[in-house]
C-alpha cells in the first residue's frame, strides 16, 4: 500500500496505462461511432499516450516537474484523433497541479483530476455528454469525493476507477447515436482503460486481475467489457463491406448465434464483433451479405475458464449483465437458442406441460441478478409466471410471451443498458410484434369452420384456430404459413420439432425465399410440435 | 443549392442550410472554443450579440467543386493540426451524413487562439 507517489512513481503509472491501451485499443477501436466511425479512437489514444512515454524518456529529467513538463508536451504534439485531444488537455491540467509539488498523495492528485476535468471541458464549445468528457468528470467528482474518506492511493485510484466504469456504462443513455449502436462511448472506455492501467501498475496486480476486482463491484451493463463472463468459445472481429439495408437483420442474425454483438459504421463499410460458438456461420452469414476482410479470431475458452476459477459456479450469469432472464421451453436445440441469447436458467415446459410456480420461483432465486425477467413463452403459464413477483424479494417482470418464437423475439429485443420495466415494455413490444403458427397432429377426427379433420393429419394452428390441415406436412406447414402472411412481413423464424422429416427443410426454406422472406432455421428439437413458425 | 432527384420529386437544400451544418459540426469539434465573423454585417451581429450558427462559415463554389472554409478560434494549448484535422473530418462526416454532399475541400483558418482561464 502507498500513500504518495514521486516522480518515478507517477511515470510507472503512465508506464501501466500504455500496456493497458496497448492491450485492449482493438477493442475500443471496435466502439468507435462518435464524432466519425472511423474505428480508431484506441489506436489514437494508445499513439498520444506512446508520444507522453517517448518525451519522457527523452527528457532524462526525472523531478516531478520536468517529468510533467514532458506528460503535457508529449500529449500535446502527439495527440492524434479527438480522444488523443481530448487525453493531451487532461493531462495538461493533471500536470499543472502535480508539477508544483516533489510528491503527491490523494488529495493533490483528486485536486489534479478535477483540474483535468475543468481544463478539457473549456476547450470546447458545446461539450457533448455519453462521451469521454462525461466520464472524466465524473471519475474527478469521485476523486474528491474519495479523497475524504481514503489515503491509501491504491483504495482511492480504485473507487474512482469504479465510478469511471459506471459512468461508462451509462454513455449510452446520454448520447443516442451510442445507444442505436449498442456500444459504449469509445473515448470513455479508453480512459476507464488508462485507470485500470495506473491501478495496476500501482498495486503491482497484473491487468486482468485488477479489471476483474473491479467487474465484480460494478454492474456489468456494457455490450463489450474486457472481463464480462460469457460462454461463447470465439470471439471473431472483422470488416465488413456491404448494403447498408441489410444491416439491422444482419445484427439479429448475429445475436442469434452469438453475444455481444457489435455491427458499427456506415455508407458500406462496417465493422462487425461477435462472440459465438458457432463461428461457421458467423462467416457464411457474413459473406452473404457482402465482403469480409481483416477476419481475426480469438479463442474465449481460457478466459472463460480463469473466470470460471474464480469463483463463479452458480446458474450462468448470461449474457445481459446485470438483468436475469428465465425462460420456459423444451427441447433441447431451444434450451440452447435461449441459452446462448443470455438467458440464465431454462424452466422445462410448455404445451400440456406447464411449469409451476415453485419450480419457476426456484430458477428466478438461483439466478445472481437481483432483477429478473420471466419469459412464460405459453398463456397458461402467465399465470403462475406472476405469481412469483409476490414470493421473491427480487424484482421481477413478467413478459407475457405466448410462444417461444415471441419470447425469442424478446429476448433478442432484450436491452442489458436500459432499466428493468423499460427493458419489459420493450420486450413485450418485439414480442407482440412476431406472428406464431404451430403445427401439430391432429389427436382425434374433428370438424371446424374449414371442413373435416382426421385423425393423424397435420393442421396448421394460428391465431387459436385450425387454418390448415393436410396429410402431408409440408401441404400443411405452405397452408399454415399462407395463413399467416399479410404481406409486408420479412424473416421466417422456421423452429424444427421432434417428427419433423430430415431433408423437408430445404423445400420449405425454398418455398419462403420464394414468397420474399428472409428464412431463418433452428433446430429447436421440441415435442408435440414439429414445426413452428415466427413470422415478423 | 443542392438538388437531390428522387422518385417522389426533388430535395433542395440551400447553401445558407449546408453552411449551418457546417457551424454546427464547429461548436461540437473539440477544441474549436469560437467562431469568427468575417464581414461587417457579422461584426454588427455579434456585437448585438445576436448567435448565428453561419457565423465562421463560408460556403463556395467553383464548378461543381464545394469547398467550405472555416474561421475558427481554438483553446490555447491545443495541438493546433490535429485539431484542424478533427475538424475537416467531422465537418466532411456530418455534411454527408446529414445532407448527402461530397465537399470537395475543407480549408480551416485559425484566427485566433483563446488563453487565460
Amino acid at each position: 500500500m502507498t500513500e504518495r507517489i514521486d516522480a518515478k512513481g507517477l511515470v510507472r503509472l503512465i508506464h501501466g496505462s500504455l500496456e493497458a491501451l496497448g492491450r485492449h485499443k482493438e477493442e475500443i477501436n471496435a466502439l468507435n461511432v462518435f464524432p466519425v466511425p472511423d474505428g480508431d479512437t484506441g489506436t489514437n489514444m494508445y499513439l498520444t499516450m506512446q508520444a507522453v512515454v517517448e518525451e519522457i524518456r527523452r527528457s532524462g529529467d526525472s523531478s516531478m516537474a520536468a517529468v510533467c513538463q514532458a506528460v503535457a508536451r508529449g500529449s500535446l504534439m502527439g495527440a492524434r484523433g479527438n480522444s488523443g485531444v481530448v487525453l493531451s488537455q487532461v493531462l495538461r491540467g493533471f500536470t499543472q497541479v502535480l508539477e508544483g509539488h516533489e510528491d503527491a498523495g490523494v488529495p493533490e492528485l483528486a485536486l489534479a483530476l478535477r483540474k483535468g476535468s475543468e481544463v478539457a471541458y473549456r476547450a470546447v464549445m458545446k461539450p457533448v455528454e455519453g462521451t469521454i468528457l462525461t466520464v472524466v468528470r465524473e471519475a474527478s467528482e469521485e476523486g474528491e469525493e474519495a479523497s475524504k474518506h481514503h489515503r491509501e492511493l491504491e483504495d482511492w485510484l480504485a473507487q474512482v476507477a469504479r465510478r469511471a466504469r459506471e459512468s461508462l456504462s451509462r454513455t449510452p443513455e446520454l448520447l443516442p447515436v451510442l445507444r442505436e449502436a449498442g456500444v459504449v462511448d469509445a473515448g470513455g472506455m479508453g480512459f476507464v482503460v488508462i485507470l485500470e492501467g495506473m491501478l495496476s501498475a500501482l498495486s503491482g496486480k497484473d491487468l486482468e486481475a485488477v479489471e476483474e476486482e473491479l467487474a465484480r463491484w460494478d454492474t456489468p451493463t456494457e455490450t463489450v467489457s474486457p472481463s464480462q463472463a460469457e460462454d461463447f468459445r470465439y470471439e471473431i472481429q472483422f470488416l465488413l463491406r456491404c448494403e447498408d439495408e441489410g444491416v439491422e437483420d444482419f445484427r439479429r442474425e448475429l445475436a442469434r448465434i452469438g453475444g455481444s454483438v457489435l455491427v458499427v459504421g456506415g455508407d458500406g463499410l462496417y465493422r462487425v464483433h461477435l462472440h459465438t460458438d458457432r463461428l461457421g456461420e458467423a462467416v457464411e452469414l457474413a459473406s452473404a451479405r457482402g465482403r469480409m476482410s481483416d477476419v481475426e479470431i480469438t479463442d474465449l475458452r481460457e478466459q472463460v475458464e480463469n473466470l470460471k476459477a474464480a469463483g463463479d459456479t452458480s446458474a450462468s450469469p448470461g449474457a445481459m449483465g446485470e438483468i436475469g432472464v428465465v425462460v420456459v421451453a423444451s427441447g433441447q436445440g431451444l434450451r440452447e437458442v435461449f441459452t446462448s441469447l443470455g438467458a440464465g436458467a431454462v424452466v422445462e415446459g410448455g404445451q400440456s406441460m406447464n411449469p409451476s410456480t415453485a419450480e419457476l420461483l426456484e430458477a428466478v432465486e438461483s439466478l445472481p441478478q437481483g432483477r429478473v425477467v420471466i419469459l412464460p413463452n405459453n398463456k397458461n403459464i402467465v399465470p403462475a409466471a406472476e405469481q412469483v413477483k409476490g414470493l421473491t424479494r427480487k424484482e421481477v417482470v413478467v413478459v407475457p410471451t405466448r410462444s417461444v418464437v415471441e419470447g425469442l423475439a424478446a429476448l433478442v429485443a432484450m436491452d442489458g443498458k436500459l432499466g428493468l420495466a423499460e427493458n419489459g415494455e420493450r420486450m413485450a413490444r418485439a414480442a407482440s410484434g412476431v406472428k406464431t403458427g404451430l403445427l401439430t397432429h391432429a389427436v382425434r377426427d374433428s370438424r371446424w369452420s374449414g371442413g373435416e379433420v382426421r385423425k393423424g393429419y397435420y393442421i396448421g394452428l394460428f391465431r387459436e384456430g385450425i387454418v390448415s390441415h393436410h396429410e402431408d406436412l409440408f401441404q400443411a406447414a405452405v397452408g399454415l404459413l399462407e395463413a399467416m402472411m399479410e404481406g409486408d412481413e420479412e424473416l421466417l423464424t422456421v423452429i424444427l420439432g421432434e417428427g419433423f422429416p430430415e431433408g423437408l427443410e430445404g423445400s420449405l426454406r425454398e418455398y419462403a425465399e420464394g414468397r420474399g422472406l428472409e428464412v431463418e432455421v433452428i433446430r429447436g428439437g421440441q415435442p408435440l410440435y414439429p414445426l413452428i413458425l415466427g413470422l415478423e | 443549392m443542392l438538388v437531390h432527384r428522387t422518385e417522389l420529386g426533388e430535395v433542395r437544400i440551400t447553401d445558407e442550410a449546408l453552411a449551418e451544418l457546417a457551424g454546427l459540426a464547429c461548436t461540437r469539434c473539440y477544441g474549436v472554443v469560437g467562431m469568427a465573423g468575417q464581414s461587417l454585417q457579422e461584426g454588427v451581429a455579434e456585437l448585438l450579440g445576436r448567435e448565428s450558427l453561419t457565423r465562421g462559415v463560408k460556403l463556395r463554389r467553383k464548378g461543381d467543386r464545394v469547398v467550405i472554409h472555416l474561421y475558427v478560434i481554438l483553446e490555447a494549448g491545443v495541438n493546433i493540426a490535429e485539431v484542424a484535422n478533427n475538424l475537416v473530418e467531422q465537418v466532411k462526416y456530418v455534411l454527408r451524413r446529414a445532407a448527402g454532399l461530397e465537399v470537395d475541400e475543407v480549408q480551416v483558418h485559425v484566427q485566433g487562439v483563446r488563453t487565460g482561464g
